[in-house]
């Protein structure tokens, strides 16, 4: 499976700071083992190398 | 979120958490993620979403085989399309939350004529209006079959996987397809899998089987009117000597914000039976949800009101959220 996600992008003191709503001791773990794209073109080109499917995750403040 | 094909992934946009399973072909096999008014996290759980993928994963060895039609993409849609994010937000560099794609798109439509408010407002009718209550961590696995959905037949235990004959996965996809339901319709068919066997239920679908609370659409383009009330019930109509079909409310929640504002002087207690002299409607069952369905946020509007055994009219100027918090 190859793995993208789409993230909020907080902009402060000119620092792009990545938020999540995920647990974030299991996401650190997952996340580097997993190896998420963060551009989906990256990701859609991976899968056709692969042949593998995508798993796209979207989180926001709702 | 700038080049994120939101015509593609396109969902209800006051999700805070969604997740789409495709393949490089861009056939999306199908979405995890959903939620009802009261909370965001209902319908989320390890398990369903664990076995979300490996759906996906037999899915997508169907495809791979042939096995699996392709459906048709959907048309793209980039949110540098959307004049009101470009002007308001890109042009600020601000962040784009995923909630301002609806709502500025719903901003959109309601400029152009063209807001659908049963539709566009109340995304995501709550399948529980119709008695569907899953057992969530078995993804579509229905735990107890209450109301329209149990008269029709649905049981305990049935696996629901299509509505209108659209296969259905997860709870995701069924929000997705029955938020699909034309308003107005009066049926909608379900199949359910029981111990092997297929089966397609015709529900009958309640009055206001759409209606959700929509507060925590904090941003949403409905008018701000700062009172809550609730539906009179059949008796109690008679009781006051209001029309049974009525939209006839009790208020019971008065904001703060109405007495800073000077919006309305509505008091917990009182019944507006009318609005400008307007006392039923085909689709709003209480005052409130008829102001929302009919008025635009900054109307200025006449209730007609019941307090202590007198009727009388007063004014109420509803307002349009901001959209940044």
């Amino acid at each position: 499976m190859v793995y993208h996600r789409i993230m909020k992008l907080y902009w402060a003191l000119g620092l792009a700071v990545f938020t999540t709503l995920i647990g974030t001791p299991l996401r650190a773990a997952d996340d580097d083992q997993l190896g998420w794209h963060s551009d989906y073109k990256k990701a859609l080109q991976e899968a056709k190398q692969t042949g593998k499917p995508l798993l796209v995750e979207f989180r926001c403040e709702a | 979120m700038d080049n994120v094909d939101v015509g593609l992934f396109e969902r209800d946009w006051n999700n805070a958490i969604y997740f789409f399973f495709l393949n490089a072909d861009e056939q999306i096999y199908l979405r995890y993620g959903g939620r009802d008014a009261p909370a965001a996290d209902t319908y989320l759980n390890l398990m369903s979403l664990e076995l979300a993928g490996k759906q996906a994963l037999e899915l997508h060895s169907k495809y791979q085989k042939g096995e699996l039609a392709k459906t048709q993409r959907p048309a793209s849609k980039f949110p540098r399309e959307i004049p009101l994010l470009v002007q308001r937000t890109f042009a600020n560099n601000q962040c784009v939350e995923c909630h301002l794609i609806g709502d500025y798109i719903n901003m959109h439509r309601e400029e152009e004529g063209t807001l659908d408010k049963i539709k566009h407002l109340y995304r995501s009718p709550d399948i529980k209006n119709i008695g569907i209550m899953l057992d969530v961590p078995k993804g579509l696995v229905v735990k107890e079959a209450l109301s329209e959905v149990g008269n029709a037949g649905m049981k305990a235990g049935d696996r629901i996987t299509a509505l209108n004959g659209v296969p259905v996965y997860t709870f995701g996809d069924l929000q997705h397809e029955y938020d699909k339901v034309d308003r107005r319709a009066k049926t909608v068919r379900i199949t359910v899998d029981r111990a092997g066997q297929t089966s397609e239920l015709t529900v009958q679908l309640p009055p206001r089987w759409w209606w959700t609370d929509l507060r925590f659409r904090q941003s949403s383009v409905d008018a701000r009117l700062y009172f809550e009330d609730r539906a009179l019930t059949k008796e109690e109509k008679a009781q006051h000597g209001l029309k049974a079909d009525g939209f006839a409310s009790e208020v019971k929640y008065v904001s703060e914000i109405a007495r800073t504002l000077k919006s309305h002087e509505l008091k917990v207690g009182d019944i507006v039976y009318g609005v400008e002299g307007v006392e039923s409607d085909e689709f709003a069952h209480t005052a409130e949800v008829y102001i929302k369905l009919h008025k635009l946020p900054g109307d200025t509007i006449t209730l007609n009101v019941l307090r202590d055994g007198k009727k009388f009219e007063t004014p109420l100027r509803s307002f349009r959220m901001s959209f940044r918090k």
